[in-house]
């Protein structure tokens, strides 16, 4: 303390005479003394002067004392942090405040302390220091999740400093006292009672020392002491009461017994009977052999490689004995993990325990930083000589193949891309070095594209070089069924979730599939080279199918759903470009007859078109083969179906439509005829073409529908809905770049002009289409079927009266769908009543346009002038399918792996979700749903983000092995404590407190256990140890072994004398001569005893950690000083044995 | 819309910025969506406004407290044939305003559908607001105030009586949109945190463990 005395002389000058006489004479200026008093300050003043100011920033400063934390407090509540940094000369500190947050009860008593006002001061003195009332308090003796400080003093708040630097440390005595000192100026000056500790040596040491002053004149000191080895006399409660009571100075007679805390703790890392569950899945044989509809190529991996729980941590604890009560010296211990009143357990998990989906999922997402293209990858495998070509392990089948191959060495023989394409010229590898094997290539090409199962180029009467699909046993899928659908297996919520919340594609689609199969094909072959491989082969069966008009199987029809991932909709894209293709050139080339093979759908819908020709009214719709004209020169126009119900006409069209009706099978043979029909189609057709006749006087064409009760206004015959070109699918990428062209053109008068007028396509199409089936039609017309509010009818009396939008009206409308038709067509609807005078009505009606359409110049006049009458179908095309085609294909072929991985991770993270959930719904893990939830809505939202984040993608992959491992603990655990060798009579009935003691176990840190020892989770936590202990002590069931056992177990009795002598070099043998291993010689009855009885050694392994915390309240330093808590904390461990004492002496009665 | 959506994202959620938002309008042909949008954006009024062929652009700022909310508008058609293009507008939108015309009771069955279709297929943070225009011509009215009132709160929906004519509510409902906006869009993020914060929690768990020893 003599370097204190400086300070208080200069510091605050309450005792220096010498400030004294200068605050008096200088009174008015007393702030100008002490500016300059400040400037002169050294170091180690503005050092105390600063921690001064945080405390009182801090609001340290008389700190009212805090109410005693309640029972598990430290565990339960939370803590709350402020630090600073302070610096003495060039050594940076962090200062920092840890103290335990009362919540709600703070805010209750400072309402009381306002309440009261004046009774508070009379309290304070009453009240214990809260640093007397922590070391006492039994409440929170062993915290399971506390600051070290905290736990080893029972300390509610404390002030550390600790060095900012890893690499500067206080390591000298007198370093470390002048800190303690000026602290304690610096607490003194503010009257601050709260602990601090200054660290000492290396950081991770935890050494620390420290003060605290506490008002009405004590300090308590904090000791401690850390040994890597402790010596053998004070290994146990014996010495170590010896050691407290040697450091109380306690040679008083009046001694109070000390009051003892005990735990201990035994660790469990063999589990014996309940050992992992998990079986690793067979990869080497995935997909290799089986047919079984190759059911693990869509099989995701699951679970842990090691075992996820790494050890359990039994904690027995004796509160509060007094030492008279227990022993536990060298030779003998009270100590019996099976006696303590209180067990709790603890799980320590599996640092990485190697989750099979996580890293499955983690490779491929991997392959996203790369940079090579597909070309690059695949070049470097490509032979240039045909040299070193048979190698010794060459398979004898490849052999064989490249005898019978007509085209040798091509690799990718079942590709049915190879079959056509010339592309398929760049994928020859010499059969041992294709990264995917044939064979395995083919199985998955036929998964992905289950139609190609039966060989298509059989029947086109080509060479069939993929002898070996057809080589395999199984033919059951039939073409026919065109889409194969995998059987979702968890048809549960979630997966129902996934579908409508999540951006990527049905689980049975081609890209679900694909992004599975690239996955497996990463793990599997080598990872990049394979992935590559397979998408330049699935390129060429893109291009293959384009070129041959097969559509795609697992893509859905219609135009690109939006609300599925970009690639799917590419795919949905292609497939469009494919029907389309069809249908403009399937009529014109007769049935081919895999095309009929393939697209059931359509040949089916000209089946039903057999029937007379006045039900084809209600037919005619939708036959996407329809038998119109069209050959090659048509590519240029929109090609729709025929209009039939020009049956009125009655024209020459009939033969043709009357070949419609024929049965597929005969198709073929009439393919001829049918052609030739079709010819003498198209010269009529093409007769038309050559002369545009006047609107008035040509011949109706293109009709779909008439419009009931709807006739044209000049001529009065029946309108017609004609036949209009389907607006063009369009993927999102391609809207938005439309939308972005419109946008750009801005917000002038020109360029919403230019806009309009470039989105007049459309109309200007619709109307030719009109006036091609309404020969001598006006504006009129058009707008009341077009935009039927903008006709406005003027009833007899002469007012204006808008057209009734009846039944017929609406569903008439353009982009209504086939169902509607009937009803639109069937002259006895609802309507009839008043058919007849509608008829009237509406030929004598009266009306005109809206004043917006007769807008001089408007629009829809324009339009309606530059309009020539032309059917849909012989109209340009608004969408070009071979163009948009190409722009799929090039978009696909230019993907570099990198970005397929990418685009495809929504499908992926939906797959791994959903097998997440039905994991973890399997292993009903707590909290699950929630899990879940996190799971979907997280998963939402990324694939929804515009953009393809990798490392959001990897943050996703993160949650999903998390939820992984959960699932794995939750099923390792559950299999531990339900194993059959555990079960015994007595556990029947108790199974649901098992479940809930499994389940608080995975959810909370600690876990008491009721009951203790006695109770049904501790009675299989019992026979786990016992079991891992017979196995570690190779003790056989039967009884056998007991002699060797009884002269084993005598050894360390003997071995224990010198084991003192030679002050135990380990641990190890420390604990166990001293601590458990009596507890096999000398234990008490136990509740287990049948157990015991054929066991010979002792029931629990040493125990890995003890801890004792020894209490007395005795006066110190003289007899004659206050009587003042005093405590001491000492934790035994292998190789790490710490000692904190805090020490409270009377500073008044010395 | 893609590329302008990402970093709009960031300016919703800060303040004293500029935040950009598109918005679209659908509803039967014929009700005032384009004279909405005029009146909104310059303040004008045509008798006769021309019936828009796709869809129109336009763009209007408005001032929000701190904040500056552009509103990118498109003006749709409401013919039935373009129907199908609408999601090409409505895709990546922030917000709608779904309008009908109060003297025609079909027109607000047509919204109906659309409210529908906008919750079933837009961005689930979609703000929808309701338009009963032509409010001006209350005499001729066939929808019903409290009708369309009840339907808006049931789905949630913005609602206001509005006139191109009159600019009555035109300001408003714009104003609403804006303010409601940004809530949404923040509400949208929180939730990413979250499943990191379980992976946080876990790996606390496991280190305290660890000291306590």
């Amino acid at each position: 303390m003599s370097e204190t005395v400086p300070t208080s002389e200069r510091n605050r000058g309450k005792m220096s005479s010498n400030s004294r006489d200068s605050m008096i004479s200088v009174e008015d200026e007393a702030d100008v003394f002490e500016i300059t008093d400040f400037t002169t300050a050294s170091d180690w003043e503005r050092f105390i002067a600063r921690l001064e100011e945080i405390l009182h920033e801090w609001k340290l400063v008389n700190h009212k004392p805090r109410p005693p934390a309640m029972k598990d407090q430290y565990a339960t509540g939370t803590w709350t942090e402020k630090s600073e940094e302070v610096v003495f000369a060039d050594f940076r500190f962090t200062f920092t405040y840890l103290y335990l947050k009362i919540g709600e009860d703070t805010d209750a008593e400072t309402g009381k302390q306002t309440q009261k006002g004046e009774d508070e001061d009379s309290d304070e003195d009453y009240k214990t220091p809260t640093v007397f009332l922590d070391l006492m308090n039994f409440d929170n003796d062993f915290p399971s999740r506390a600051h070290f400080l905290c736990r080893w003093y029972g300390l509610q708040e404390i002030l550390t400093l600790t060095p900012v630097s890893e690499k500067q440390s206080i390591d000298s005595e007198s370093r470390a006292k002048l800190l303690l000192s000026s602290a304690s100026i610096a607490l003194g000056n503010s009257t601050c009672s709260i602990p601090f500790f200054v660290q000492l040596q290396s950081r991770w040491r935890k050494l620390f020392t420290g003060t605290s002053l506490v008002k009405g004149g004590a300090t308590v000191e904090f000791e401690m002491s850390h040994l890597k080895r402790l010596p053998s006399q004070f290994c146990h409660l014996a010495g170590l009461l010896d050691v407290f009571k040697s450091k109380l100075g306690c040679t008083y007679i009046s001694m109070p017994p000390v009051s003892v805390s005990v735990r201990f703790t035994y660790i469990l890392s063999d589990w014996i009977h309940g050992s992992w569950p998990q079986i690793p899945p067979d990869f080497s044989s995935s997909f290799c052999d089986g047919e079984v509809g190759y059911g693990d190529i869509d099989f995701l991996p699951f679970g842990a490689c090691l075992d996820p729980i790494n050890e359990l941590h039994l904690s027995c604890t004796w509160p509060c004995l007094s030492e008279d009560m227990i022993v536990e010296n060298s030779l003998y211990s009270d100590l019996d993990p099976l006696q303590a009143p209180q067990w709790s357990v603890r799980l320590q998990m599996t640092d990485n325990p190697q989750c099979l989906l996580g890293d499955f999922l983690n490779d491929f997402l991997k392959l996203s930083e790369r940079h090579e293209s597909t070309e690059e990858i695949l070049k470097k495998v490509l032979p240039e000589t045909d040299s070193d070509k048979d190698k010794a392990n060459s398979e004898i089948s490849n052999v064989l193949q490249r005898l019978t191959e007509p085209v040798p060495a091509l690799s990718s023989v079942p590709s049915l891309g190879n079959v056509v394409s010339s592309a398929s010229a760049k994928m020859t590898f010499r059969p041992e070095d294709a990264p995917i094997p044939d064979e395995l290539l083919g199985k998955i090409l036929i998964y992905l594209f289950p139609d190609a199962k039966t060989p298509r180029s059989a029947e086109e009467g080509k060479p069939n070089p993929s002898a070996k699909l057809s080589d395999d046993p199984s033919t059951s899928v039939s073409e026919a069924s065109g889409e194969a659908k995998a059987p979702s297996e968890h048809i549960s919520d979630v997966a129902a979730e996934l579908n409508k919340k999540l951006k990527s594609s049905p689980t049975d689609s081609l890209t679900h599939k694909l992004s599975l199969a690239l996955c497996h094909v990463n793990h599997q072959f080598g990872g990049l080279l394979a992935v590559a491989h397979l998408w330049q082969e699935f390129i060429l069966e893109m291009r293959f199918r384009w070129e041959n008009k097969i559509l795609l199987c697992g893509i859905e029809k219609g135009a690109p759903n939006l609300g599925s991932c970009i690639l799917h909709q590419k795919l949905q894209m292609l497939n469009c470009c494919i029907e389309c293709k069809v249908k403009r050139e399937s009529s014109g080339f007769g049935y081919g007859p895999d095309s009929l093979n393939i697209h059931s759908n359509p040949s089916d819908s000209v089946l039903e078109s057999t029937s007379t020709s006045d039900t084809q009214n209600s037919l005619h719709k939708v036959g996407s083969l329809a038998s119109s004209s069209g050959d090659d020169e048509d590519d240029e126009f929109f090609e729709c179906e025929e209009d039939d119900d020009e049956d009125e006409a009655g024209d020459e069209d009939q033969a043709a439509t009357q070949k419609k009706a024929l049965e597929p099978h005969e198709a073929q043979r009439q393919k001829k005829e049918s052609k030739s029909s079709a010819d003498d189609d198209v010269i009529s057709t093409r007769s038309d073409a050559s002369q545009y006749q006047d609107s008035r006087t040509h011949r109706p064409e293109g009709r779909m529908v008439p419009m009931k009760n709807y006739f044209l206004l000049c001529s009065g015959e029946q309108l017609y809905i004609p036949i209009t070109q389907e607006p063009s699918p369009m993927t999102e990428d391609m809207l938005e770049e439309h939308a972005e062209v419109l946008a750009k053109l801005g917000t002038t008068a020109e360029g919403s002009q230019i806009r309009a007028r470039m989105q007049s396509a459309c109309l200007v199409s619709d109307m030719e289409s009109f006036k091609a089936a309404n020969p001598g039609c006006i504006l009129e017309d058009f707008v009341r079927w077009y935009s039927p509010r903008d006709y406005i009818v003027t009833g007899e009396n002469g007012e204006e009266v808008p057209v009734e939008e009846g039944d017929g009206e609406t569903s008439g409308n353009p982009g209504c769908d086939t169902n509607e038709e009937g009803e639109v067509n069937s002259p006895d609807s609802k309507g009839d009543v008043d058919g007849g005078t509608a008829n009237k009505k509406t030929r004598s009606v009266q009306g005109k346009l809206s004043q917006r359409m007769q807008i001089p110049g408007n629009m829809w006049v324009e339009a309606w002038q530059s309009a020539r009458a032309v059917p849909a179908r012989r109209q340009k095309r608004l969408f070009d399918d071979t163009r948009e085609a190409e722009k799929v294909l090039h978009y696909l072929s230019s993907m570099r792996p990198a970005e397929v991985v990418l685009h495809l991770m929504p499908n992926i993270v939906h797959a791994a979700v959903s097998k997440v959930a039905g994991e973890a719904v399997a292993a009903s893990v707590p909290n699950a749903h929630s899990m879940l939830n996190q799971l979907v809505s997280r998963a939402a939202t990324l694939t929804r983000s515009f953009s393809l984040d990798r490392h959001k993608y990897r943050e996703m992959l993160h949650c999903l092995e998390l939820a992984e491992t959960i699932s794995a603990r939750t099923t390792s655990l559950r299999s531990k404590f339900t194993s059959n060798h555990l079960s015994s009579p007595a556990q029947e009935g108790k199974e649901e407190e098992i479940e809930g003691f499994v389940t608080s176990l995975l959810t909370q840190g600690e876990v008491s256990v009721r009951g203790g020892a006695c109770g049904p989770a501790g009675a299989i936590i019992h026979k786990m140890f016992i079991a891992a202990q017979r196995s570690n002590n190779m003790i056989l069931d039967d009884e056998e072994g007991l002699d060797i056992l009884d002269s084993l177990y005598k050894k360390p009795l003997s071995r224990h004398a010198s084991d003192r002598r030679t002050s135990n070099s380990s641990n190890h043998s420390a604990t166990s001569s001293t601590g458990t291993r009596k507890n096999s010689d000398l234990s008490m009855p136990s509740p287990t005893q049948e157990v015991r009885s054929s066991a010979s050694c002792a029931d629990f392994p040493p125990a890995s950690v003890r801890e004792y915390i020894l209490r007395a309240m005795v006066p110190r330093p003289a007899p004659y000083s206050k009587v003042l808590p005093q405590r001491m904390y000492c934790m035994l461990t292998d190789g790490d044995n710490r000692l904190a004492g805090a020490f409270t002496s009377d500073s008044t009665f010395q | 819309m893609a590329s302008r959506g990402g970093p709009q994202r960031p300016n919703g959620a800060s303040q004293g910025k500029i935040c950009q938002f598109k918005l679209v309008l659908l509803g039967e042909s014929a009700v005032g969506k384009s004279s909405l949008v005029l009146r909104f954006v310059k303040g004008q009024f045509h008798e006769y406004q021309e019936s828009t062929i796709g869809a129109a652009f336009l763009t209007q700022t408005v001032c929000l407290d701190d904040t500056t909310v552009k509103f990118e508008i498109w003006d749709t058609a409401g013919q039935e044939r373009y129907h199908s293009l609408a999601p090409m507008y409505y895709r990546g939108a922030q917000a709608a305003i779904v309008v009908y015309d109060i003297t025609n009771p079909d027109t607000f069955g047509r919204a109906k559908t659309w409210v529908k279709e906008l919750q079933r297929q837009a961005s689930p943070n979609i703000v929808i607001a309701l338009a009963g225009n032509k409010a001006d011509l209350a005499s001729k009215r066939m929808v019903e105030f409290d009708e369309a009132q009840a339907y808006a709160e049931e789905n949630s929906l913005l609602f206001m009586e509005t006139s191109a004519k009159t600019a009555m509510n035109v300001n408003d409902i714009f104003l609403a949109i804006a303010k409601k906006l940004p809530k949404s869009e923040t509400s949208g993020t929180p939730q990413p945190r979250q499943g990191v914060r379980l992976n946080n929690e876990q790996g606390g768990q496991q280190s305290e463990g660890g000291c306590c020893k």
